[in-house]
């Protein structure tokens, strides 16, 4: 249970009756709005109809394979934007660089779901309708969740309308059973003085009980939506005000709208926006172009002009598409019809990053397309858990399946409530300690509040992030992490003072006593026999050593050290690293050789080459060979090379580490 | 209003001199130093420029400059109907209502006249009519076999005003269908124009040049109660097709296998009868055709002479051996009779009617005729479930209501400015012809009627009955009296709205309702001093007809 439904519960507890009858509680939803219920939030979902072309729209100008696919299609690497060392966006994408570096984007790689249908229509209908390929919905996925969450909006429609789509009269992703939930409206300004100009308040009369008389239930529900909503659309729309200029697209046109309704008073949940044209089949290069152009400039006007509304914390904007397209050109300079491919998420609400590994673009799918590796329905579970805070039964019934929530948007606040009494403080941290260490056993809703970083695991991570959420974020913004280490000795672990630390958490075994914590001032430690967790509940930094002593035989199986932003750090025990490390190249730059030095925690194949900035293979360093764990060192001399930028890349299993060497002639 | 006569000897003469050329060049094979191939390359190329120009459309204070687009089919599919008649079930009771419901589904809005006639006719000589074969149309204009002028020779300024040319021809042929929607009596051929159009959806988004366009129409309208397996073939080599698909630029050493997914997808025999496998096969055996817009070419090197194993059958296939494995498939006519049945019966198929119906097809080997002659004369296409199931589309909206309240007897002149309105509406509705929005037509059904749609169309019957819609003038109207003199008995108030309700609707209003129209006709006075011929009766009657096309009944037919 999550806490909104909770403090429902309470409220009700509180006038007395401890368990509210089942007929009451539908009683209790209704007193509030959708306002309330979804916490004042907005998802606005921009639809890139005909299946964007998402290699040249994210792309991986490391992979050479990327160039070997594509030979007249390709987005050179010097002309990408960069995002990290392997990604760089189309550079038509700049306008929405402004929000890259405002950590407000996040990129979720590889988005599909499995036996993708390569029509357009039936995929655009699977996406809309939540459905596996081979199920047929004829309800949305949005509508299923406002029925959910207002089971009587036919009866008892809120006061804004729930959702608002423009440029599609596509109604599928608002129809619920029970009818329509949002209208199609175009033009705010003259909606009204039209409705009001065609609106007959007539005697009605039951239809006949034919396939007719359902068509005619459906027109007069239709009639009567438009007529329910006309004024509050028409009044937001004089009340509202855009501060920016919207670049003169359709896109940017059905932004600019949203934003002047939003800042006009209107609530609705949902807003739908259609661009069209990505079935890029043939010359996709300059019309691919022009697409993405108006995509990142209407987003970055919508963006400004919410920030300056002061409304853009509300506002999470997402991008979708029926697919990606073929890895490989066809003959005509476009693309066929593919499968998984990146999407966006706008927003300050945005826990911003790239999420998810690299395409692959040597093992395709069954049809030669890339391989998904989120399903579409994590990027839905991911806006109702996270964004509007539905409860767990609420979103696996709206996706009829269990679709992991993604942490690309930071949980809602009730993460951190591991007791369920509605708010979070110290009684949470103690419980959270509780559970890692055995103690207590979390039903699903506190694992799911106290899981902060939604990784599947509780450990010293989340206790951080609900230190962290306590303090209201002062701990977030301190010093970086650098590498530390762990000395394991004969009577004592040492963990040597660093600033940066936020905590830490010891996996230990053997035949061994715990005697005694050293600590820094305002910092403690809980234990049991595998276990130990140090963290401070102040988050005072690590102003000197932590020392634990202990006697028998001790093995330290596993150290964790969590920084300040809760993320995971992995410390050198006893000057051996935690995991697969790629040391800096020396000399750097370099000429003519230079040494490459890496450690393996366990006998792992690896690959090592060399990339030009191009993306284009140099050489081959270490080709798939099976080597031992621990430190390698190799000589690498390089023939025949120009003087430039490459990249190194190794593979080892399932890490690629990456690095930047300069060779000088 | 049609010039007939000597005219259209002249044109069929014309015409049949016009498709043996055609014919003609299918059968051309290009060699690769042909100087053809550059003029082709010339059009490719300003094809590929894709260029927008502003189309003249009007502007009207209040009304959007841009209409909606629609996207695919969605919408809560109704359920399956029970216990509904076979159609070998032949016992129709033709009435006045079976009778307008015939004709709503097979032409655009039946005029009073068009349904008297079909009583009397009764229904098989009225289904005879409406099967019948009439000579084909004058084109619109002798441009139609003009060809692309050689790109050298065109300045910056002379592509652009070339570019308008063919937006205004576009708009021409647009009108010039229109027109034959309108003026065609009690023939089902331009429904099927329509469904064919939707069927094998081609959009001058892409295809911007107009004699493609108008040759494409005219070859559905050739084959429109035709042979669906000729149909199909000739289709595949249109040079409409042939752009709008990319199939001439599917080329042994390129594929592209746009055309030969929707070849099955949408164009035969449906999703799920076929597999990647078999795209890949059929696009290998549609390479090397190519077109400059008026005719097609074929280039043997652009040709993949190779084996392709295509459903099962493994040869060297070309594009016509494709055909015909297709249409070796049983599935194939179960395909097309669902849609037939979906284009005149409802949108859910009866599936026991679809399988008698493909039957019939393949008893006939493809022919469409049968198969709607046995849909028209059976119960099952009479059942009281289906009357107004089907929605009144933008195009049918449009012209039918043209038709209904008799706009083009006197002031709608086709050739005239105020085709550009009914086209800018279509667009607004969602349905412009010639614009399909995607390769699998349009949505239909519901999609029709949304918050959007549905109070423009309602601003638009206002505007045919009043002459002006906010402050723009229609420059025409429709004339409610004559409108009302067709009626049984227009000066008894009762039996005018009765008649009216019968006319418009195909669900009947309850008595509360039309005892509510007759009331707001009288507006306040006695019913025996209700005439027609009162000078206030205009006024009374313009109200009341607005008022009945604006409610949820007149959407439906």
């Amino acid at each position: 249970m999550k806490r909104r439904k909770f403090i429902q519960v309470t409220s009700a507890t509180a006038l007395g009756t401890l368990i509210i009858p089942h007929w009451l509680q539908p009683v209790i939803a209704r007193s509030s709005s959708p306002r309330e219920i979804l916490n004042d939030r907005i998802i606005v979902l921009i639809n890139l109809g005909g299946g964007n072309d998402g290699l040249n729209t994210v792309i991986p100008f490391t992979n050479p394979e990327y160039y070997n696919l594509r030979p007249s299609i390709a987005i050179s690497a010097n002309s990408a934007l960069p995002i990290n060392s392997d990604l760089g966006l189309h550079p038509a994408m700049q306008p929405v660089m402004s929000l890259w570096d405002a950590g407000e984007m996040a990129i979720l790689q590889n988005v599909g779901y499995p036996q993708q249908d390569l029509s357009h229509f039936r995929s655009t209908d699977i996406w809309r309708s939540a459905s596996d390929a081979d199920e047929l919905f004829n309800t949305g996925w949005i509508a299923r969740f406002l029925e959910s969450e207002f089971p009587d909006f036919a009866t008892n429609p809120p006061d804004d309308p729930m959702a608002l789509q423009q440029a599609s009269s596509n109604l599928l992703l608002l129809t619920a059973d029970d009818g329509v939930t949002g209208v199609i409206v175009d033009d705010p300004a003259s909606f009204a003085a039209l409705v009001g100009a065609t609106y007959d308040n007539d005697t009605t009369y039951a239809p006949p009980e034919t396939a007719g008389g359902d068509e005619l239930t459906y027109v007069r529900q239709i009639d009567s939506l438009s007529f329910a909503y006309a004024d509050v659309i028409q009044q937001a729309a004089e009340a509202g005000t855009n501060t920016v200029e919207y670049p003169n697209t359709g896109l940017g046109s059905q932004l600019s709208i949203i934003a002047q309704l939003l800042s006009g008073g209107m609530y609705s949940p949902f807003f739908l926006t259609h661009q069209y044209g990505y079935d890029t089949h043939a010359d996709q290069p300059g019309v691919h172009n022009n697409l993405l152009n108006e995509f990142a400039g209407a987003v970055a006007a919508f963006y400004a002009d919410l920030n300056q509304l002061g409304l853009a914390d509300r506002v999470m904007t997402v991008s979708t598409s029926e697919f990606g397209r073929r890895p490989f050109e066809n003959g005509s300079t476009g693309t066929d019809h593919g499968a998984g491919a990146p999407h966006f998420f706008f927003g300050p609400g945005v826990s911003p990053g790239i999420y998810g590994s690299l395409p692959d673009l040597v093992n395709f799918d069954e049809n030669e397309n890339l391989v998904f590796e989120y399903d579409f329905r994590q990027v839905y579970s991911t806006l109702l858990a996270n964004w509007f805070g539905a409860a767990e039964d609420t979103v696996t019934n709206v996706l009829s399946g269990e679709f992991q929530p993604l942490n690309v948007i930071q949980s809602p606040s009730n993460y951190g409530d591991a007791n369920l009494d509605g708010s979070v403080n110290v009684l949470d941290i103690v419980l959270a300690v509780n559970f890692i260490l055995g103690n207590e056993t979390p039903s699903t809703a506190q694992f799911q509040n106290t899981d902060m970083n939604q990784d599947g695991e509780l450990n010293i991570l989340d206790i951080v992030l609900i230190v962290d959420q306590i303090l209201g974020g002062i701990s977030r913004r301190r010093t970086t992490y650098s590498q530390s280490h762990i000395q394991v000795q004969q009577n004592s672990i040492v963990i040597p003072a660093k600033a940066g630390i936020g905590g830490v958490q010891l996996e230990l075994s053997g035949d061994f006593q715990l005697e005694k914590g050293t600590l820094p001032t305002g910092w403690e430690w809980h234990y049991n026999d595998r276990t130990i967790l140090i963290f401070s509940r102040n988050a005072a930094e690590m102003t000197k050593d932590i020392q634990i002593n202990y006697s028998g035989n001790i093995s330290l199986k596993n150290a964790l050290i969590a920084d300040w932003r809760g993320e995971a750090h992995y410390p050198v025990v006893n000057g051996v690293p935690g995991r697969i490390t790629l040391y800096p190249v020396y000399p750097n730059p370099f000429n003519p050789s230079a040494r490459i030095k890496f450690y393996l925690t366990k006998s792992e194949k690896v690959n090592i080459a060399v990339y030009s900035l191009q993306g284009r293979r140099i050489d081959k360093v270490v080709n798939n060979q099976r080597l031992k764990a621990g430190y390698h060192e190799i000589n690498w001399k390089p023939a025949g090379i120009s003087s430039g930028t490459y990249f190194l890349k190794l593979s080892a299993g399932e890490t690629f580490l990456t690095q930047k060497l300069k060779y000088i002639k | 209003m049609r010039v007939m006569g000597i005219f259209l000897q002249i044109r069929n003469w014309l015409l049949i001199a016009f498709s043996s050329c055609l014919l003609f060049g299918i059968n051309t094979i290009l060699h690769p130093d042909d100087p053809k191939l550059s003029h082709i390359a010339g059009f490719q190329s300003f094809l590929n420029q894709g260029l927008y120009p502003t189309e003249n459309t009007i502007k009207i204070a209040g009304l959007p400059l841009e209409p909606l687009p629609l996207s695919s089919p969605s919408f809560q599919v109704p359920p399956i109907l029970q216990n509904l008649p076979p159609l070998s079930n032949r016992s129709v009771e033709f009435d006045k209502a079976a009778a307008a419901h015939l004709l709503r589904r097979t032409v655009f809005g039946p005029k009073v006249e068009e349904i008297n006639q079909a009583l009397v006719f009764g229904l098989d000589m009225s289904v005879e009519n409406l099967l019948s074969t009439n000579p084909l149309p004058e084109p619109p204009g002798i441009w139609v076999n003009e060809p692309f002028p050689d790109e050298d020779d065109l300045t910056a300024e002379q592509l652009d005003s070339l570019i308008n040319l063919y937006y205004q021809r576009l708009h021409d042929t647009r009108n010039w269908w229109l027109d034959l929607m309108i003026t065609d009596e009690a023939n089902v051929r331009e429904m099927m124009v329509l469904f064919w159009h939707d069927h094998f959806a081609t959009s001058t988004d892409k295809v911007i040049f107009p004699p493609a366009m108008y040759h494409q129409n005219d070859l559905m309208r050739e084959h429109a109660l035709g042979n669906f397996k000729t149909l199909a073939r000739e289709m595949s080599y249109d040079p409409a097709m042939l752009i709008w698909l990319d199939n001439n630029q599917n080329t042994v050493d390129a594929i592209n296998e746009n055309f030969a997914r929707e070849l099955l997808e949408l164009f035969t025999i449906g999703i799920g009868n076929y597999t990647q496998e078999d795209i890949v096969e059929a696009a290998r055996a549609f390479t090397g055709w190519i077109t400059d817009g008026l005719a097609t070419y074929f280039i043997p090197s652009h040709h993949d002479y190779r084996e392709k194993t295509f459903m099962g059958q493994t040869g060297n296939w070309n594009g016509d051996d494709i055909i015909d494995i297709i249409f070796e498939q049983e599935e194939t006519a179960r395909f097309i009779c669902r849609k037939l049945y979906q284009w005149f019966v409802y949108y859910t198929p009866d599936e026991t009617v679809v399988e008698d119906l493909a039957t019939i097809m393949r008893a006939n080997d493809y022919e469409i005729k049968p198969v709607l002659e046995a849909l028209f004369l059976s119960e099952h296409f009479f059942d009281e479930n289906f009357r107004g199931a089907k929605y009144r589309g933008p195009i049918y909206f449009t012209t039918g209501t043209i038709r209904q309240l008799y706009i083009d007897d006197e002031a709608f002149e086709p050739d005239q400015p105020e085709h550009v309105l009914i086209l800018y509406f279509q667009e607004l509705f969602g349905q412009l012809p010639l614009y399909p929005p995607d390769v699998s037509g349009w949505p239909g059904y519901r999609t029709w009627i949304n918050t959007y749609s549905l109070p423009y169309r309602k601003l638009l019957t206002n505007g045919f009955i009043d002459g002006f819609i906010y402050d723009f003038e229609l420059g025409f109207q429709s004339d409610a009296v004559a409108l009302a003199e067709r009626m049984s008995n227009p000066n008894d108030p009762d039996i005018l709205i009765e008649d009216f309700c019968q006319y418009f609707y195909s669900i009947q209003p309850s008595q509360a309702v039309k005892d509510q129209l007759v009331q707001e006709m009288l507006d306040g006075s006695e019913p025996y001093d209700w005439s027609i011929y009162q000078p206030e009766a205009v006024g009374r009657l313009r109200t009341v007809i607005k008022h009945m096309l604006r409610l949820g009944e007149y959407q439906l037919r």
